[in-house]
């Protein structure tokens, strides 16, 4: 259930986009925003629901197997976290507090 | 119109409930629930990642989910370790090149990882769903 806050906050946006008086009141430029938002919101759930799939998917696999997951499999989520530890390191750096 | 507005709203989110998945609650054994936790970091992670892209979310916040996904890595990739570690002791022990006694030592540091990077994994998940 730990994905269930974000999608309601999602689910919260798009009410709002869809719900905002600015939408009958012609006020495009904040009908527009809300649409970008909620847009935006949705394009990572949408990855980050893929990617749970994925993941899901490959767990289910090694339930099946009676094993864990796959040393291949084990070094591409490594691999993926280290990329963004990089990431965040440069982008400290580059914006010091 | 709001009606039907409100109600296409609650058919997507119903339908964004039913996509997801949770792939610690689909893993048995220990090994398996702690691919699936780190996977679920890893994948939190890069939704971090991809906020630092975005301009509409403040320096500060920004600051804030990155040292946190940071100092969270540590704990989370002694996690992945220890898993890859209990693994690495069960083929020995199959091959005869290793005892029971190691293959216990390996199952209990999972466990304790397991125990110990768990809850700084959730907390930097919710962390990084609040700023989304």
């Amino acid at each position: 259930m730990g994905s269930l806050p974000f999608i309601l906050s999602i689910g919260q946006y798009i009410a709002q986009a869809l719900l905002n008086p600015a939408i009958s009141s012609g006020k495009t430029a904040e009908w527009a925003g809300y649409l970008n938002l909620a847009l935006y919101l949705g394009q990572l759930g949408s990855e980050a629901n893929e990617d749970r799939k994925k993941l899901n998917d490959q767990i289910a696999e090694a339930v099946a197997a009676k094993r864990g997951l796959t040393p291949e499999q084990r070094a591409e989520w490594r691999g993926r976290n280290d990329l963004v530890d990089q990431k965040m390191k440069e982008w400290l750096a580059a914006n010091p507090g | 119109m709001n009606r039907l507005k409100t109600s296409g709203v609650l058919a997507l989110a119903l339908l964004l409930v039913a996509c997801a998945v949770n792939p610690f609650k689909t893993a048995q054994t220990s090994e398996q629930k702690a691919d699936a936790l780190y996977g679920e970091y890893v994948i939190a992670k890069e939704a971090a990642g991809k906020v630092l892209d975005n301009p509409a979310v403040s320096n500060a916040v920004k600051r804030a989910i990155a040292t946190k996904g940071l100092a969270t890595s540590p704990a989370a990739n002694s996690l992945h370790d220890a898993v890859i570690k209990l693994t690495e002791e069960r083929d020995k022990v199959l091959l005869g090149t290793s005892t029971e006694a190691k293959l216990l030592i390996a199952a209990q540091s999972l466990e304790k990882w397991i125990a110990d990077a768990g809850p700084l994994i959730k907390s930097f998940k919710t962390a990084v769903e609040g700023v989304k």
